[in-house]
């Protein structure tokens, strides 16, 4: 459906279109609680809890891609372990049983990496290359088919979103620097493969001292999420605490070479993986993102000023509220206190003007407080009692 | 009648006055050894003097006062046709666009890979020179490398997104790279981490003795005494030098109002002078206030409010704050002061529609939750009414208006 509201409120960009925040390009430009992004993004483990849809895939997606602004540099590199990719016939007992997981993670995250940013391979020495093309392919079976898409669409993003739609930077690279590179990739594969007889602690260290030492990142960020995507996890946070115990246990250590793991953890599991881990608990930056309402007002100011290129912040300004009116924190309050929750309702005020401007296209194109209380009495109808209680837990 | 132009002195090194604070501030991030924060945001109004700072930086500061800095010193929004910080002779590592002129990437780079002893493969891409500018940065590890952007907020926001994307995000991540921004108005959303933790910091005011000592640099006397330049220009530097060429106050407020206006285009200026005229009487306002204000200044045509806002906000001489737009300080305290000594008439009647505008909300049963928004707003106008001698709010007249005349 067309969004007329975007012209009549000279609006670029839908800010509020997207749940899904990997499928958000400008999710950084909207970045609100600074705070816990500081803990994701410092040199330190780190540890950030919160419910379902109290936001922290958009902080994992939004940490990935402030990676590389600027194409790389001398970033950190960030690998996403992603534990629901890992749903079937897995288990989580052993350190090497994550580890497997995160040498076939970083694999993803080269490859893609190397897609949007092909110069990152192709100014890698010749036997660094022949040496990453052998550990892709090794990890990425079907890596001519992925090549194949890059070559004729030269668009990482639709490669992306059949592997990990997390690596999404809705970025094309330089053309011709993607071709030499799928050539490079290309040739190599039909060349034969040497057997690899190391352990998997071998392998990861091999592929982080690449990262950190030879492709020029000054660290890897291991972002892990989705335990509570993950139904047996899920269902008992002392269960998804033991199985996270080895691995959070031995990131202290990690430190030393440069490897920080970001765990976006369910809240219900903070006590039971601190238990396992008294040791090292203090070792972990931590931050438990909790919603209010002024949070959640800024949340929408903030895409309004971004889509508006700070024209305006705020929907008051194409309403017909007085001016000085806080129409934001009137949403955030209907609300139950989630981001999800309130970008559902401001979708739904726009619908509510849509309609009602379709109507009678003659009246001014303005948001009057009939949409807002459709909106609201919609809204409490329709979807409150549906989040209840996942907004209890992230009022903690 | 024509206008008449006012032209500003350029940057001039034995003119420059104050900022000692933040100049020091610089200087100890740049003398740090690993700086976590290497982006310092700068912002503050029109005419508080953020390009003289910049100048002050680049041709001074980091020539006398620190070793091994190269610096780039790029403006990225005009000032106006007759006005040229940076004066007629264009230096080594400076750029300041022209009126209308879009700064492109390509050339951003150029510049850039100028001052730096580097080879370029034949045919580079962007992502070639952007490495190649890296490397080389990081292979001097002793050295500073600053980059200054002028102007930014007021600028295209889409070539600060591709400076953000290609280059700024990539060459922060070196500690020995630092990048200094400054701007006015709406600020821009930056994604890069650098620049969302970045510095912040505002220009003050000059205080009186500073303007005093500003006349004496500039070899100005004034017929206006120091104070009232000081009352007049609110302590923003670029005033002083056209206030003392007035030859009393009310032309003083003429000059200073014009001043603003000139970061304007010629073409759409008198008629956005007009819309900022209208509105100063406001505290904030809306889009419905914009209709009603020009409306009643103009005596024509009803104008849609949006377009006057939009038009309004392409100046950066308003920002929207706590929900509603609101014109800069330093602009409204000058037309306010404006209207009430050259356009009494004007003020009084634009104080009066805002009276009854709020009055007839305050009587509007829908809107009966916001009536002590009203009523406050109500007593604004009434205040400003009275001092300006009308009594009788209800009944406010064009006769009544010669009487308080």
């Amino acid at each position: 459906m067309e969004k007329l509201w975007l012209a009549h409120f000279n609006f670029r960009f839908d800010p509020f279109e997207h749940d899904e925040a990997s499928r958000d390009p400008n999710l950084n430009r909207y970045l609100i609680g600074h705070e816990a992004f500081s803990v994701a993004w410092s040199e330190t483990p780190a540890l950030i809890f919160s419910p379902p849809g109290g936001g922290k895939t958009a902080l994992r997606i939004s940490t990935a891609r402030a990676c590389w602004t600027g194409a790389g540099g001398n970033q950190p590199f960030p690998i996403h372990y992603h534990l629901s990719r890992y749903f079937e016939k897995s288990n989580f007992s052993t350190l090497d049983d994550h580890l497997q997981k995160i040498v076939h993670s970083s694999a993803i995250a080269l490859f893609l990496a190397f897609s949007y940013y092909p110069l990152i391979f192709l100014r890698s020495s010749a036997s660094l290359q022949i040496q990453l093309i052998q550990f892709i392919s090794t990890w990425i079976p079907n890596l001519d088919y992925y090549l194949e898409i890059l070559r004729t669409t030269n668009q990482p993003d639709i490669v992306a979103a059949q592997i990990d739609r997390s690596y999404i930077l809705h970025q094309t690279p330089d053309a011709s620097l993607l071709k030499l590179a799928c050539e490079s990739f290309e040739k190599r594969l039909s060349e034969e493969k040497l057997p690899i007889s190391l352990s998997i602690q071998k392998i990861f260290e091999r592929v982080t001292n690449w990262i950190t030492n030879d492709l020029g990142f000054r660290a890897v960020y291991v972002l892990l999420d989705g335990v509570d995507g993950f139904p047996e996890l899920a269902k008992s946070p002392s269960f998804a605490a033991q199985s996270l115990f080895n691995l959070f246990a031995s990131a202290p250590s990690w430190t030393q070479t440069r490897i920080f793991i970001k765990g976006f953890l369910p809240l219900e599991i903070r006590d039971h993986l601190q238990a396992r881990i008294k040791k090292q608990w203090p070792a972990f930056g931590q931050v438990n993102l909790k919603w209010d309402e002024a949070m959640l007002a800024e949340l929408i100011r903030r895409r309004v000023y971004a889509a508006t290129e700070g024209a305006f912040a705020s929907l008051s300004a194409v309403s017909a509220l007085p001016s000085g009116q806080d129409l934001e924190l009137e949403l955030a309050r209907a609300v139950n206190p989630l981001p999800r929750e309130a970008l559902t309702l401001v979708r739904q005020v726009l619908f509510e003007y849509e309609t009602r401007w379709g109507r009678n296209p003659t009246v001014t194109k303005q948001i009057q407080i009939e949409d807002i209380e459709h909106a609201i009495a919609w809204y409490r109808n329709e979807q409150a009692h549906i989040t209840k209680e996942l907004a209890s837990i992230a009022q903690g | 009648m024509a206008e008449t132009y006012i032209t500003s002195s350029p940057y001039d090194p034995e003119k420059f006055i104050n900022r000692e604070e933040e100049i020091q501030q610089i200087l100890t991030l740049l003398k740090q050894s690993q700086p976590r924060v290497r982006a310092v945001v700068i912002d503050g109004d029109r005419g508080i003097g953020k390009t003289w700072l910049s100048l002050h930086l680049q041709r001074t500061i980091f020539k006398e006062k620190i070793s091994g800095i190269t610096s780039w010193l790029f403006s990225l929004w005009s000032p106006g046709e007759n006005y040229r910080p940076e004066g007629e002779k264009a230096q080594a590592n400076e750029r300041f666009v022209r009126e209308g002129e879009q700064l492109k990437l390509d050339e951003f780079l150029e510049i850039i890979i100028k001052n730096l002893p580097i080879e370029l493969p034949p045919n580079s891409t962007l992502a070639d020179k952007v490495d190649s500018i890296r490397r080389y940065v990081q292979s001097h590890v002793d050295d500073r490398f600053v980059l200054m952007l002028d102007s930014a907020y007021e600028s295209d926001w889409s070539l600060i997104e591709q400076l953000e994307t290609h280059i700024l995000g990539n060459l922060l991540t070196l500690s020995n790279f630092f990048v200094i921004v400054t701007g006015r108005g709406r600020p821009y959303p930056w994604k890069v981490p650098y620049l969302i933790e970045a510095i912040r910091f505002g220009l003050g005011e000059f205080t009186v003795d500073q303007i005093k000592e500003q006349l004496q640099k500039f070899g100005l006397s004034s017929i206006l005494s120091v104070k009232d330049i000081f009352d007049i220009g609110q302590g923003w530097p670029l005033f002083t030098e056209h206030l003392a060429h007035a030859k009393d106050r009310a032309e003083a407020l003429d000059i200073a109002a014009r001043i603003f206006f000139l970061v304007v285009p010629a073409t759409v200026r008198k008629k956005i002078r007009l819309y900022f005229e209208s509105l100063s009487p406001l505290e904030g306002f809306g889009e419905s206030e914009a209709t009603l204000m020009v409306k009643t200044y103009e005596k024509g045509e009803t104008l849609d409010g949006r377009t006057i806002c939009k038009e309004m906000n392409e100046t950066h001489l308003i920002s929207w704050k706590d929900g509603r737009y609101v014109i800069n300080q330093p602009v409204q305290n000058i037309l306010c002061r404006y209207l009430q000594n050259r356009k009494k008439n004007d003020w009084i009647r634009l104080n009066c529609v805002a009276y009854r505008h709020f009055e007839k909300q305050y009587n509007e049963p829908s809107l009966k939750r916001f009536q002590s928004f009203f009523e406050n707003r109500m007593e604004a106008h009434k205040k400003s009414l009275s001092e300006a001698g009308i009594r009788d709010l209800r009944t406010c007249t064009a006769d009544e208006m010669m009487e308080a005349k």
